[in-house]
């Protein structure tokens, strides 16, 4: 569930800055055609730049999730026969392929 | 059944044993989200024309503001999750400057050169 606002945030924080850099060119297209000099950005695309960063910093931090690293959590949920499995060890080319198999 | 890597540190006197995969999970994690703002700050400094120690001042704010997010994430009891909050912040963080510096100026051009 997380995951997914997580990703709606970045989507939406792309789209907020994707769209700041429209306005803020187009902005600048406009100070060039009056022929006025630029002082500085407007306050509401300042403002949608910054919400966009932030909601796309944020969306991005919550599409993932965090493991417990004590190793103690990690073997709390092991039963102890599970302890004595050693795949390693395991055979399968044995009598039993002769005996019980479905094929020969 | 797959065996847990551990590792033992010993500090103050203690003992403590990690989970060695979910410690490179949580490292993985912290530098995708690293990666992540570095990119989105870039941009919106490019958007708002940021030039020169401005620009660079605000990949500092981004990474503070990443900083506070993730240890949020973490919550209260973030001896679960990190063995320092410090690391979070300053693990590869002249790395992700590179990739900051490269997002930065293709905004930059994007919007306020052409």
């Amino acid at each position: 569930m997380a995951q997914t606002i997580g990703k709606i945030g970045v989507l939406v924080g792309v789209m907020l800055l994707c769209h700041t850099g429209y306005s803020v060119s187009q902005h600048l297209q406009f100070l060039r055609y009056n022929e006025d000099e630029f002082t500085s950005l407007p306050l509401d695309m300042v403002l949608e730049a910054l919400l966009g960063v932030a909601l796309a910093i944020w969306g991005a931090s919550a599409t993932k999730t965090f493991k417990e690293i004590r190793a103690v959590e990690d073997i709390a949920c092991k039963s102890y026969e599970s302890f004595f499995n050693r795949p390693n060890f395991m055979t399968f080319n044995h009598r039993g392929k002769k005996l019980f198999g479905m094929t020969n | 059944m797959q065996r847990t890597r551990t590792v033992t540190v010993e500090k103050g006197g203690e003992t403590k044993v990690y989970n060695q995969g979910a410690i490179q999970h949580n490292a993985a994690v912290v530098e995708y989200t690293r990666t992540c703002s570095a990119v989105f700050s870039g941009m919106g400094a490019g958007v708002l024309g940021l030039t020169a120690l401005y620009g660079f001042g605000f990949y500092f704010i981004a990474m503070f503001g990443m900083w506070l997010i993730l240890i949020a994430k973490a919550g209260a009891n973030y001896q679960r999750y990190f063995t320092s909050r410090k690391a979070i912040l300053l693990n590869g963080f002249f790395g992700s400057l590179f990739t900051y510096i490269l997002c930065w100026t293709f905004a930059y051009g994007m919007v306020h050169v052409y």
